[in-house]
């Protein structure tokens, strides 16, 4: 039987609401069947269940729910994360950030995780997190290029500081 | 198949269930008993803050073998 693990990670979340007084991340627990992926991490929740061993080599296809997340999404690593990515980046600035963000992934041959592009107004930097205002996102990877997330604009995004892989300044 | 969920203990029961779909395949899934009856078995995968996301409705009918897991059993991924 392949090794069993406890997951403790980090995800990014939208907000619907008017005000948002977020002081920490969601907090998630999985259990799974894991395996890496480059710096993904891929969770296996339901698989087909093979007896023969020598028919389980193509993981691909036996993956019926699982999630891809960022290796840096582990607790351990977002709250520990150290990044001067952000040096130079004021409140109230609008930016755009590209994010890697966890997908959920049901009857797909996924192993890594999406990219998202995100423009919005940098309203507060925690000290594992920020949270950009009237977040504009698009998911770049995988093509093809939609917007996230598919129902309704959210009013606050917001995303773990070890998930950002780049952020600018537009004005 | 006898209940494996203890109400009053606060430990989760964590159970490896291999079980049977209506087109017959079989699967395999892991996660914490969460609740259970007399026809259901519900295993949950993934939790928000405490509160179950993911989880799978299993029939009784169905499940071919059930495993609950010692804890040691289990690694830690934080």
């Amino acid at each position: 039987m392949d090794k069993i693990y406890n997951i403790k990670y980090v995800d990014a979340s939208y907000s619907y609401e008017e005000n948002i007084n977020q002081t920490k991340l969601d907090s998630y627990e999985a259990y799974g069947y894991v395996k890496k992926n480059k710096n993904n991490i891929v969770i296996t929740f339901i698989k087909k269940h093979v007896v023969d061993e020598k028919k389980s080599s193509d993981e691909e296809i036996n993956i019926i729910k699982g999630l891809v997340i960022p290796d840096t999404s582990l607790v351990s690593v977002s709250s520990a994360y150290r990044t001067n990515i952000l040096e130079g980046i004021n409140i109230n600035s609008v930016v755009s950030v590209i994010w890697r963000d966890v997908v959920r992934v049901a009857n797909l041959p996924r192993y890594d995780c999406s990219v998202m592009y995100t423009e919005g107004i940098l309203i507060k930097i925690g000290s594992d997190y920020v949270i950009l205002k009237d977040p504009r996102t698009i998911r770049t990877h995988p093509t093809p290029i939609k917007n996230h997330p598919g129902g309704g604009l959210p009013t606050y995004l917001v995303v773990p500081i070890s998930f950002i892989t780049d952020i600018t300044i537009i004005k | 198949m006898e209940k494996l969920l203890i109400k009053d203990n606060d430990e989760n029961v964590i159970a490896c269930v291999v079980f049977r779909t209506d087109d017959n395949n079989e699967y395999e899934c892991v996660g914490v008993l969460a609740e259970e009856d007399d026809i259901l078995i519900k295993i949950a995968f993934n939790a928000k803050n405490g509160e179950i996301v993911d989880s799978i409705n299993i029939k009784r009918l169905d499940i071919i073998s059930i495993n609950v897991l010692d804890s040691s059993k289990i690694e830690e991924l934080v």
